[in-house]
């Protein structure tokens, strides 16, 4: 048996070192995990207001990305010891708003005149808005026409605050800008088919002004008039626009990672800010009839985030999801 | 028996009936489809194409009811106006009903149907950002609903007429008419134009099976014509050939038959010839063996015959003498009846001779020639005493002819008298004896009012009228026979030759 001696021996001779290492090892996961326990003990409360199918394909996504988080329907049901709160909509947003508890929040897929108008005073619920940064759309605009063009936008009394921004874009992009102010109780295509020359319309979201009619009757009115539409959301160049920016789910989430993240490092808030990340969409049928020519340029603008093609927990890849869409 | 019409068997005719009639029957069947078809089909049009006009009219004023744009309304239902003559009122209503605008026409022709239907406004399905529960995200994927139509914004009431429609209607059955009128016409004349062509084929077929049938094989059709015709024409073609070789081949051998019965008939008339020359000849040395026979009983006996009743009437003289002289009265006596007896033998020997001789040869005929030799046999019969009376005519120009042809007119009349005698049980009987000078030929007839015969038989079975006809077509003439009930004619034509005697040689 002088093998078995042999290792006897040896063990004898390295046993201090060995003991040392396997402390140090133990002691160093110890302050890891408990980093990590730290954390998993303030989980994420992802609120869901609503029951349709689309917040139900969200509730899938955010709690695969966020497997410790909790989903609840309302935020009275966020468990105690909640770190963060995920409000997932308008309905969300409100109920949270109007909830005794109260955890510190980010809002997700609401736009910036819902948020201003739910949250109010609440200075601890944060948001990502669902548009895009209107200055973005003007860009588009140069982009699109390669020149110096007439750009209206109707704003009516609840997105009159945007003004200045609308005004302070266009000067940057080499616009001229045109606002157009919305009739109250009036068709906003007769608004638009009276304002007088422009080139492009950059629509924003805003109940007061489009709806499932008016949406109908501006493009009428803009196109009868060789006008171009700038819209805010992929469908919307489905449904006749010339071409939106917009910040797709996985724009949004990539977002939301970087939001949290910073939170639970800085254990503060960012503030409620457009999408960072976002694509454009463009309707080449309708850039034809205007006489534009769409430039490969105008196709690859956006703003992704950094390793977009890889899959992301709970999405599919980049590549297939958010590429830019030409209807 | 079919009776038809003689113009219905021209095939033009018969081409160009049928297609007629099918044109005419097709030209009214149109016109009464067209008439029956018309009002319907004015009716449908017209509302269709209210309806479509009403429906183009809402789609194009949805925009301009819903931002109010009268001015652009009435420009819009003015343009339908002018695009559209069907339209006899446009009026376009808002959603209380009050009038927007409204165009009529001018003329004040009823509007023969009004359609109206709501002006609505069409919901778009893409995500505006404006639910006020659900998330707003940038990328959701497209509604597939279809767009739902919205609130009432107004009407359009459309009033149409029909005159124009009736109009267009009507102009489109006349063209119609009219092209079934060209159809028909050129139906026809295509009709026409093929059965002239056919006719014009037939006719030439027709014309060459004519041919054919005349004789003329040489007939070569172009069998350029597709079909049936042509096939015809082919076979015509063929039928030509083989009938023109057929006809080559039958040719030939006829005439090799002919060139054989032509030989056949030489043969035979080199036999025949041959015949008759011996017949002549045999007639002829029969009738030089009777002449001979007849001189030589003539010259001899009939002389000897003389002498004997010479010498037996002087030994009755000296007989008589002796008896008258009582010399020897019984001697006498007996000497006297056996020269007697003697002298009437010889007489009656004589007599005989003298008919021998005459039966042998005529001596008339070469005393006297022809036409007094037939005048004296002609005497000599009625002399007889017979039941039947001949009379005889001669033409005077005829010479007294003595030689063969003389001989054989002699004997035919002779046999000709014996057979009226034999047979013909005859009252009367005629004997004409002609000369024709140009053809240089006797003809002599032989007529009896006699009971008559059987040509066909009695020619075959008597030897009469063979031998009269074989003596006759030996001297180169020839013999007709006629009889009937009412006699029997025989006449005779010999041709006389420079050589004839018309003199007696003896």
């Amino acid at each position: 048996m002088p093998t078995i001696s042999w290792c006897c021996s040896k063990l004898h001779k390295y046993a201090p070192m060995v003991v040392g290492a396997v402390l140090t090892v133990f002691i160093l996961a110890s302050a890891a995990g408990a980093a990590e326990h730290g954390r998993a003990g303030r989980p994420l409360c992802i609120v869901l207001a609503s029951a349709s199918s689309q917040t139900e394909q969200l509730q899938q996504i955010l709690t695969s990305r966020y497997p410790a988080s909790a989903v609840v329907s309302t935020a009275s049901m966020c468990p105690a010891g909640t770190q963060l709160a995920l409000s997932v909509g308008p309905a969300a947003l409100r109920d949270m708003t109007q909830s005794a508890a109260r955890y510190p929040a980010i809002s997700l897929f609401v736009t910036r005149e819902e948020y201003r108008k739910i949250v109010a005073t609440h200075a601890d619920i944060s948001a990502i808005y669902a548009e895009v940064n209107p200055g973005v759309q003007l860009q588009l605009v140069k982009q699109l026409y390669q020149r110096p063009v007439r750009v209206a936008v109707m704003l009516s009394e609840e997105t009159d605050d945007l003004r200045g921004l609308f005004t302070s874009a266009a000067a940057q992009a080499g616009l001229t800008l045109q606002i157009i102010r919305a009739p109250p109780a009036s068709d906003p295509g007769r608004a638009v088919a009276t304002a007088g020359n422009f080139d492009a319309l950059v629509l924003i979201p805003d109940p007061s002004v489009l709806s499932a009619v008016s949406f109908r009757t501006i493009l009428e009115a803009t196109y009868r008039r060789g006008e171009g539409v700038i819209g805010f959301s992929a469908g919307q160049v489905g449904a006749g626009t010339l071409a939106a920016p917009f910040a797709s789910l996985s724009d949004i989430l990539a977002q939301l990672d970087e939001m949290v993240s910073v939170y639970r490092t800085t254990g503060e808030l960012p503030a409620p800010t457009y999408p960072r990340y976002w694509s454009v969409a463009i309707n080449e049928s309708v850039a034809h009839s205007l006489d534009l020519v769409v430039t490969e340029t105008a196709r690859q603008m956006g703003s992704r985030p950094v390793g977009a093609n890889e899959a992301s927990p709970g999405l599919p890849s980049r590549a297939s999801s958010d590429a830019p869409r030409s209807p | 028996m079919k009776v038809r019409s003689p113009g219905l068997d021209n095939i033009w005719i018969r081409f160009a009936i049928p297609v007629v009639i099918a044109s005419s029957v097709m030209l009214v069947f149109t016109i009464v489809m067209l008439s029956h078809t018309f009002q319907r089909d004015a009716n449908e049009d017209v509302t269709q194409r209210g309806r479509l006009l009403m429906m183009a009219v809402e789609a194009s004023t949805q925009f301009d009811v819903m931002s109010g744009n009268r001015e652009q309304l009435q420009r819009t239902i003015e343009q339908a106006m002018r695009e559209e003559p069907l339209v006899a009122g446009l009026q376009i209503f808002d959603e209380h009903r009050q009038v927007m605008a409204s165009v009529s026409a001018e003329n004040s022709e009823r509007a023969v149907a009004q359609f109206s239907t709501p002006i609505r406004t069409e919901l778009s399905t893409a995500d505006l950002f404006n639910s006020d529960t659900e998330p707003h995200i940038g990328d959701a994927p497209p509604s597939h609903a279809s767009p739902a139509a919205g609130r009432v914004i107004g009407y359009v009431e459309v009033r149409v007429r029909s005159r124009p429609i009736i109009a267009a209607r009507m102009r489109g059955s006349l063209y119609g008419i009219v092209l079934a009128l060209l159809a028909g016409l050129f139906s026809v004349a295509v009709g026409l134009a093929v059965g002239v062509r056919f006719r014009q084929q037939l006719r030439t077929l027709i014309h060459a099976l004519r041919q054919i049938g005349s004789g003329d094989l040489s007939v070569e059709l172009p069998a350029k014509s597709p079909g049936e015709i042509g096939a015809m024409e082919r076979t015509i073609n063929q039928m030509a050939r083989e009938l023109g070789s057929a006809r080559g081949e039958l040719e030939a051998r006829v005439r090799e038959r002919t060139d054989e019965l032509q030989k056949a008939i030489e043969r035979l008339g080199a036999s025949d010839q041959q015949r008759q020359r011996l017949i002549a000849g045999q007639t002829a040395m029969l009738e030089e063996e009777r002449r001979r026979i007849s001189v030589e009983m003539h010259d001899h006996i009939n002389s000897n015959l003389a002498l004997i009743q010479l010498l037996s009437n002087d030994l009755q003289e000296q007989s008589q003498r002796l008896v008258d002289a009582h010399v020897a009265p019984v001697e006498g006596a007996r000497m006297l009846e056996a020269a007697t007896r003697i002298n009437d033998t010889t007489q009656k020997l004589y007599s005989t001779a003298r008919g021998i001789v005459r039966a042998l040869r005529p001596e008339s005929l070469d005393v006297l020639g022809l036409p007094r030799a037939v005048a004296e046999l002609i005497h000599q019969f009625n002399a007889a005493g017979g039941y039947c009376l001949v009379q005889f005519t001669e033409s005077p120009n005829i010479p007294p002819l003595r030689g063969p042809v003389a001989v054989t007119a002699y004997r035919v009349i002779q046999e000709a008298l014996s057979n009226i005698v034999k047979h013909a049980n005859a009252a009367q009987a005629d004997v004409s004896l002609l000369m024709n000078r140009p053809a240089n030929e006797l003809h002599l007839v032989v007529t009896d009012n006699g009971r008559g015969f059987d040509t066909r038989h009695v020619e075959a079975a008597g030897i009469g009228l063979a031998s009269m006809r074989e003596r006759v077509e030996g001297a180169g003439g020839y013999m007709l026979t006629r009889s009937g009930n009412s006699g029997t004619t025989i006449e005779v034509t010999l041709p006389l030759s420079d050589a004839e005697p018309t003199t007696n040689h003896r």
